[in-house]
């Protein structure tokens, strides 16, 4: 495969997030998820490891619950994107009672936090959090991302195209980053932009 | 003679602990390995003499990327010590590997594991540098120079 210019990488980052959630096979779909997540008493967690499709399936939910006409609020966490506490306080405070919290990155509050969390969700219409793991909160959807999804995806990437023999193929990538799709995908962007 | 870790890897002497007005931490790993496979189990001890009392201390396994782009880190296990005084005597740690991701160095992005000693207050006080892979070494992707222009995921 010939080098290609970052712009016309296939596997940009760009191209990556545009990719929709897809539910694994036979799982429920986003409209499923979300009367499990009622029946769950609105609040629950998205849970599974890093680059497994936990944000894109909450990005996709919170998008179905704005279409649906909820008022979503949306915290992004990560180790390097800390909100300080006045900014988690001034967010809590925002929610109204039509309002649906969206938080990923769950497991970087403080169990303090966590625990402030859940209960003003109680006067919000739900609470959705990803997670590695789901601490008080009950399961909505295990993410696992498989092999298979992770051809599909290069597959959609790459235009329908099967990807060149000089590309690792998705078995090797899947095993190389623990599943990480997103790591998976990067690996790939390399090995395009860097070819020649 | 250099003594060698079961990939053929030199094992190297431990860094020395951190110091800074008094204060120092340090992080040991059995057998002063840097090398493991996927599944391993790494091992070791934490200790450290802090000035001010800390709140927790916590060491931490993680891997983070580097490269052109947005950085991306996961810390996969960490074990945390509540008011553990500003004396730690010596404190054990064991964290199991998961199958994934390798450590990989290509010509855009690479993936360092290693793991930390951080202390509230005070922040990352010692780090060491690991390297996970099947094969004993990190997988490097390709080569070829890099485009001055990239844009990364």
């Amino acid at each position: 495969m010939s080098a290609v210019r970052p712009r016309d990488n296939p596997f940009s980052a760009q191209r990556i997030d545009r990719l929709p959630w897809r539910p694994p096979p036979g799982q429920p779909g986003l409209d499923a998820l979300l009367e499990r997540l009622e029946a769950l008493g609105g609040a629950a967690a998205v849970v599974g490891a890093k680059g497994h499709g936990k944000t894109t399936l909450l990005e996709a939910l919170g998008r179905r619950l704005e279409e649906r006409g909820a008022s979503v609020h949306r915290l992004r966490l990560t180790p390097h994107r800390m909100p300080s506490q006045r900014e988690l306080r001034g967010f809590l405070r925002r929610v109204e009672s039509d309002g649906f919290l969206v938080l990923d990155g769950y497991d970087h509050l403080s169990r303090w936090w966590r625990h402030r969390l859940r209960r003003t969700s109680r006067r919000a219409a739900g609470l959705l959090v990803a997670a590695h793991r789901p601490g008080r909160l009950p399961v909505l959807l295990e993410a696992r991302s498989t092999p298979d999804l992770l051809a599909e995806l290069v597959k959609e990437l790459l235009d329908g195209s099967d990807p060149p023999l000089s590309l690792p193929s998705a078995d090797e990538l899947f095993e190389r980053h623990g599943g990480n799709l997103r790591l998976a995908l990067r690996e790939m962007y390399d090995r395009c932009g860097a070819a020649g | 003679m250099t003594e060698r870790d079961r990939f053929g890897n030199p094992i190297l002497p431990d860094p020395p602990g951190f110091g800074a007005g008094g204060s120092w931490a340090r992080l040991e790993i059995a057998g002063g390995r840097r090398v493991f496979a996927p599944g391993d189990e790494v091992e070791g001890r934490a200790s450290w003499h802090l000035e001010e009392e800390p709140e927790w201390v916590e060491v931490r396994l993680y891997w983070r990327t580097g490269g052109k782009g947005d950085q991306d880190v996961d810390v996969v296990a960490e074990e945390r010590w509540e008011a553990p005084g500003r004396d730690s005597g010596d404190r054990p740690f064991r964290f199991e590997l998961p199958a994934g991701p390798y450590s990989f160095s290509g010509t855009l992005i690479t993936l360092y594991w290693g793991v930390e000693l951080v202390a509230e207050p005070g922040g990352a006080l010692f780090h060491l540098d690991l390297t996970v892979s099947p094969t004993g070494g990190e997988i490097r992707l390709g080569s070829a120079e890099p485009d001055s222009d990239v844009e990364i995921p």
